[in-house]
């Protein structure tokens, strides 16, 4: 069994993730801002997912006027900025992580390609289409973890939301043996964040001259991104956990505003 | 794309992806149509056409958590899977108090939903459901002094008394189940069905 | 497909599962809590019964029961001082640092099923000026919310610039109470607030009621247990347990609302006639009596339909309130002043 040190960014990303979901939880009572990692509600002011926002559209044959801007918002921060949601905001991400320490030490496939994550991201959005059927069960991992919270805390009561996780929880193990393979490979809102960012900022470069190759970011890089080539297109599923920074022990990896 | 052309895509591997996603899509196909019940569940006030509610529903939680009274929980698969987690009126945990009540004013389930699945709309035009009565259970109906159900329920001439008895009309009966929250009987001769219930036709 | 690509390893199999499993039947266990929002909580009461000397009548034999005019609005506060100097005067009970309760009843939001905030005020406003200390307390019918209740209806913020706490009796934990000469109850559960005070007054509207005929000043002392006990009421014999409960929370004082009543029924859906008239006592069973032969007056000359009517002198809660001996239910032990 690896046990890992948790890195300070691995703490500031719990603590992160924690205050954004005591703060949605916490709603009624300070009145703020309702919502899930689902959609929100700041009085006239609304955001979106956008797997959600695009079921949404899809599903129902129509473009939905008044959400159609709270939409693509959140598009465009995904665009400008990548995967960051998924460190930073999604408590299944965290939990996942969680489990990492559970895993036996990984061989490394970094820079390996799935198709899997599309085939299932293409077989939801046409099922959308073709039957209508947009349940949103596994498509926002924030969002069922969120409204689990909320169920419990003030009804007492749990749902589906709980039954999801443990699905969610149980193919992470069932499928690879590293750290996120439901964030790598399966779920279906980090495959459309991870196809949308296309100028994602903030993403971690290395440089080559100072680089021994010891490929200790590749190991610890719960994605498992070829980190050493740095390619652009490669760095699409990066979710900015900053894991690499923390571990390089010569300080070649670095952040890039494009 | 770079993921098609930096890789050796054999058709074989190409085939193999294609299946997986024809299964992936006939279990979502199974899963829509299965369970799928006949009858409607009980929506919070303001909700649109059943048909559409299920798709714009986000699932988001925003209306469970403004709920005062704790009327509105999320449903599982009862209804189908096409309506599982959507929210739904349960008054065994709390009456709609839509009519009289903490959110007389303004419903604040429609005002908060973000996607328009629930809608603002006037409180005489809201009708949840219908309330039926089990004349087996109620205790009025055995010989007790019992008219809980009419003293409480907050919308007049919608259950009258005929000899010490309830009766309920049911054209006048908005649905917000006060009566059956208030109802000391046990088991619960009241039952709130989607009977009548006033939804709202959906344009973009 | 999907899952050949790696094999995990069996104990990391198992350890994935197992801690799943457990959350899932972790939450279903804890799912029978009740959360933090909850308008009806269950009673978990202390369970040693204690033993409640019923409140005596203080002169036994003859009650006196005050009736008085308005003519408007205004004079509201002069006109319940007058009723209650009438019968002796709030000093007589009322003594400087004595915890008074005042009960108002407030079913619903509904403002004309509650007393006229204007004279809970000034109750609250009397009692204070010989010395108590008072707090307005109430428990809502089943299915509505006695905080919102209160301060729907007016009453919150009247007592509360009168100068008195409000506050509402379902945040507390009940006690339970044994009934000692009682013919259907025999413990009830009581808001540990009504049983320390020293004074209860009872303030109802003057009103009709679709199952006990009317609801004045001893039905008004429903409000004093929590909802489940509401509940229990009915699946007995409701008439009786209302007289079997006040044999425990008799109320020093019954200061009857009629400045508007509520005819043909009740207590919502009734119609209001303005009656203009205060009523007190502190017997609340002959309060009860005499207010509910004024009811009757009033319903005569407002023309209700015999259809509606009733018999102020067969009212079944206040005939077995006055065989328990809570107060006089006959109208010749009665002067009405």
């Amino acid at each position: 069994m690896v046990c890992l040190k948790p890195s300070r960014f691995l703490v500031l990303r719990i603590i992160t993730v924690t205050s954004i979901s005591l703060f949605f939880v916490s709603a009624p009572l300070h009145k703020i801002l309702y919502g899930t990692g689902s959609a929100l509600n700041l009085g006239t002011f609304k955001l979106i997912s956008p797997l959600d926002w695009l079921l949404l559209n899809l599903g129902s044959g129509k473009i939905v006027l008044d959400l159609l801007l709270p939409g693509l918002i959140v598009i465009f921060i995904v665009i400008m900025f990548g995967r960051f949601f998924c460190s930073w905001v999604c408590p299944a991400g965290i939990i996942l992580d969680y489990m990492n320490r559970f895993t036996e030490s990984r061989r490394r496939i970094s820079g390996t390609q799935s198709l899997e994550k599309h085939v299932i991201l293409s077989a939801i959005l046409l099922a959308g289409i073709l039957f209508r059927f947009t349940a949103p069960y596994f498509y926002s991992p924030p969002g069922i973890v969120h409204r689990i919270l909320i169920q419990y805390l003030t009804r007492g009561i749990v749902g589906v939301d709980l039954a999801a996780l443990s699905l969610i929880i149980i193919s992470n193990g069932l499928v690879g043996r590293y750290g996120r393979t439901w964030c790598r490979n399966i779920c279906p809102l980090g495959t459309l964040t991870g196809s949308l960012s296309i100028v994602n900022l903030f993403r971690p470069k290395v440089e080559i001259d100072r680089c021994i190759e010891c490929f200790r970011c590749e190991d610890v890089c719960p994605m498992q991104i070829h980190l050493v080539k740095s390619d652009r297109w490669g760095m699409m599923s990066c979710t900015k956990c900053f894991e690499c920074l923390e571990i390089c022990p010569v300080k070649a990896v670095r952040l890039v505003l494009n | 794309m770079k993921i098609f052309s930096g890789e050796k895509i054999v058709r074989r591997s190409f085939i193999k992806h294609l299946v997986e996603g024809a299964i992936i899509i006939g279990c979502l196909n199974f899963a829509s149509t299965a369970a799928s019940s006949s009858n409607e569940p009980v929506r919070p006030p303001g909700s649109v056409e059943e048909k559409y509610f299920n798709l714009l529903c986000v699932r988001c939680g925003i209306c469970l958590q403004v709920c005062p009274t704790g009327a509105i929980s999320l449903s599982g698969f009862e209804y189908g899977a096409r309506a599982a987690n959507t929210p739904v009126i349960n008054p065994l945990c709390g009456p709609c108090e839509f009519y009289r009540g903490r959110c007389e004013g303004e419903m604040r389930c429609s005002r908060r939903c973000p996607t328009g699945a629930l809608r603002q709309i006037g409180r005489d035009e809201v009708k949840l459901g219908t309330v039926h009565l089990n004349k087996e259970y109620c205790l009025a109906h055995r010989g007790f002094e019992c008219m809980v159900c009419a003293e409480m329920c907050p919308v007049p001439g919608a259950i009258t008394v005929q000899e010490r008895k309830p009766v309920f009309n049911k054209d006048e009966c908005v649905g917000c189940g006060t009566c059956l929250y208030a109802c000391p009987a046990e088991p619960k001769p009241l039952q709130l069905t989607s009977e009548g219930a006033r939804r709202i036709k959906w344009f973009v | 497909m999907l899952f050949t690509r790696y094999k995990i390893n069996r104990r990391d199999y198992v350890k994935y599962v197992g801690i799943s499993a457990l959350a899932g039947a972790l939450g279903m266990f804890l799912g029978r809590f009740k959360g933090w929002r909850s308008d009806n909580p269950s009673p978990s009461a202390i369970e040693t019964p204690t033993q409640i000397q019923p409140r005596k009548p203080s002169r036994i034999g003859e009650s006196v029961v005050s009736i008085v005019r308005l003519d408007s609005d205004d004079e509201i506060e002069r006109v319940v001082r007058k009723s209650l100097d009438a019968i002796g005067g709030l000093g007589k009970l009322v003594s400087p640092g004595k915890r008074v309760l005042v009960k108002p009843a407030v079913l619903t939001s509904d403002k004309y099923c509650a007393p006229d905030p204007r004279v809970v005020a000034a109750v609250v406003k009397l009692a204070r000026e010989v010395g108590g200390e008072v707090t307005v307390a109430e428990s809502s019918g089943r299915g509505s919310s006695t905080a919102y209740n209160l301060s729907h209806v007016g009453i919150k913020s009247a007592a509360e610039e009168a100068g008195a706490e409000v506050k509402s009796l379902d945040d507390e934990k009940p006690i339970r109470v044994e009934v000692p000469s009682s013919v259907s109850l025999r413990e009830v559960l009581v808001y540990p607030t009504v049983l320390n005070s020293d004074v209860l007054i009872s303030v109802p509207r003057l009103k009709r009621h679709i199952s006990t005929t009317v609801t004045i000043s001893l039905k008004n002392m429903m409000g004093t247990i929590p909802n489940s006990e509401k509940g229990r009421f009915h699946t007995l014999d409701l008439s009786q347990s209302i007289a079997d409960l006040n044999t425990v929370i008799r109320p020093n004082l019954s200061i009857i609302d009629g400045t508007s009543a509520m005819v043909r029924t009740g207590p919502t859906g009734g119609d209001m006639v303005k009656s203009k008239i205060i009523i007190a006592s502190e017997d609340p069973v002959a309060a009860d009596r005499v207010a509910s032969w004024k009811l009757q007056e009033i319903e005569d000359e407002v023309g209700v339909s015999p259809h509606h009517r009733f018999d102020a002198a067969n009212i079944r809660h206040i005939l077995a309130s006055g065989e328990l001996g809570v107060g006089n239910c006959n109208l010749e032990s009665i002067r009405i002043i």
